[in-house]
């Protein structure tokens, strides 16, 4: 080894104690278990197995193709095309929902946590041009306690999170509808959090339903 | 290979490119889940966790952000959401379900990843003199005796392990004076703003 020289003709004692300064804000870091422990050999093997299975999984997948059943519309059925419109006059709610299910892009199953064990929500979610609609029939969630609400999340793989709205659930029929203005198909998962109203504290840790958006 | 490059190659998931991802970040990766966890078995999971949702995402990925704060954010989420999921299987008082609680050494995730990646960079035989220094807290001249070398070849390292890592991590210590400690948490300030919600 010849490396007991100082380098540089200088005092590395002197030069260490400024280095040492320098480090001197990372000092907990530099002390803790955390920053200097080894992650085990197999390790590597195992996330290359992770990601391999992850990849497998993907290409068993479907391709996304929403099903889509608009289309030209021939002369020939433009008659019953106008009783449909007069239907859809009359029953507007039962046509849109007709619409709305041949729109399904994708279904949702959401579980509950151990936040609320009996929740359980089942939907699916809609293309209506002008966004998606996420509707959720939801069975055995609690309505939110006075001062708190729920709040739909959307989640990517990468934990990243858009908020689709907001609901309490203390009357209705339990059926929820939820917007998204980004696109649904680039987000795993759906989850609910229970939220404070009005408090400082805009973290969404509070999870009551968690579930994943699986595409047609 | 650049950050970039690897982040472009990323999404095709072969073994090269993971394994080079893998080598560049694990060890970070693993001190965020150690830092939060606490634990070697569920760091390890979360390790994997982290690199599997990260492929899945990569095809999302911007290549011209940094691939490490974005590896950073997935890995902190995935420690926090298996450091949640073991509160709820303990056996608890329902009324205090109702605070799920985050991981007390949370804010010091971000330090110590940066920190981590600084290590890495650092040439073995001056890792091991600065992990003996910091961690275990010797002297040079203990440095010495436990390595079987010179105590001038332990200061020599040290100095050049040090003055190494103090460059490594100026960045770090210049944001943290710029900007306090409001930010650092989960590395957003890395991030493409429009990512975060």
């Amino acid at each position: 080894m010849n490396d007991e020289q100082p380098p540089d003709g200088t005092d590395p004692d002197a030069d260490e104690s400024e280095s040492r300064a320098a480090l001197a804000p990372f000092a907990a870091s530099l002390g803790s278990a955390a920053v200097w422990s080894v992650p085990p050999d197999e390790l590597e093997a195992l996330v290359l197995e992770r990601v391999r299975a992850a990849a497998a999984t993907n290409s068993d997948a479907p391709a996304a193709s929403p099903a889509r059943v608009r289309g030209v519309i021939s002369r020939r059925l433009l008659p019953a095309v106008a009783a449909a419109v007069v239907a859809f006059a009359i029953g507007f709610a039962i046509a849109n929902r007709s619409d709305d299910d041949a729109n399904a892009m994708a279904d949702v199953q959401l579980a509950g946590t151990e936040l609320a064990p009996t929740a359980s929500a089942s939907g699916d979610v809609v293309d209506r041009g002008a966004g998606y609609a996420i509707r959720l029939d939801m069975d055995g969630l609690p309505p939110a306690p006075e001062g708190s609400y729920y709040e739909g999340w959307l989640r990517a793989d990468d934990g990243e999170m858009v908020s689709v709205g907001t609901f309490h659930m203390r009357g209705g029929d339990g059926s929820v509808v939820l917007w998204s203005g980004v696109r649904v198909a680039e987000y795993s998962t759906l989850i609910v959090t229970e939220q404070v109203e009005r408090s400082p504290d805009d973290s969404h840790d509070q999870v009551v339903l968690e579930g994943e958006i699986e595409r047609r | 290979m650049t950050d970039r490059e690897l982040a472009s190659r990323f999404p095709a998931g072969d073994d090269d490119i993971v394994r080079a991802v893998y080598g560049r970040y694990g060890g970070a990766v693993y001190t965020v889940a150690m830092s939060i966890l606490g634990d070697p078995t569920r760091a390890a999971d979360v390790v994997q966790a982290t690199f599997a949702n990260a492929w899945q995402a990569s095809h999302r990925f911007d290549p011209d952000r940094e691939l490490g704060p974005w590896l950073y954010t997935i890995a902190r989420r995935q420690a926090i959401d298996a450091y949640r999921r073991e509160r709820r299987t303990e056996p608890t008082d329902p009324s205090e379900l109702e605070i799920i609680e985050l991981p007390p050494s949370l804010e010091q995730a971000w330090e110590a990843w940066q920190v981590r990646l600084a290590i890495d960079q650092l040439p073995g035989d001056e890792c091991d003199v600065v992990r003996m220094s910091w961690f275990d807290g010797l002297a040079h001249q203990e440095i010495a005796e436990r390595l079987g070398v010179p105590v001038g070849t332990v200061k020599s390292r040290s100095h050049r392990a040090h003055r190494r890592l103090a460059t490594l991590l100026a960045h770090v210590r210049d944001e943290n004076r710029s900007e306090s400690s409001a930010v650092p948490i989960d590395g957003s300030r890395h991030d493409n703003q429009d990512d975060h919600q």
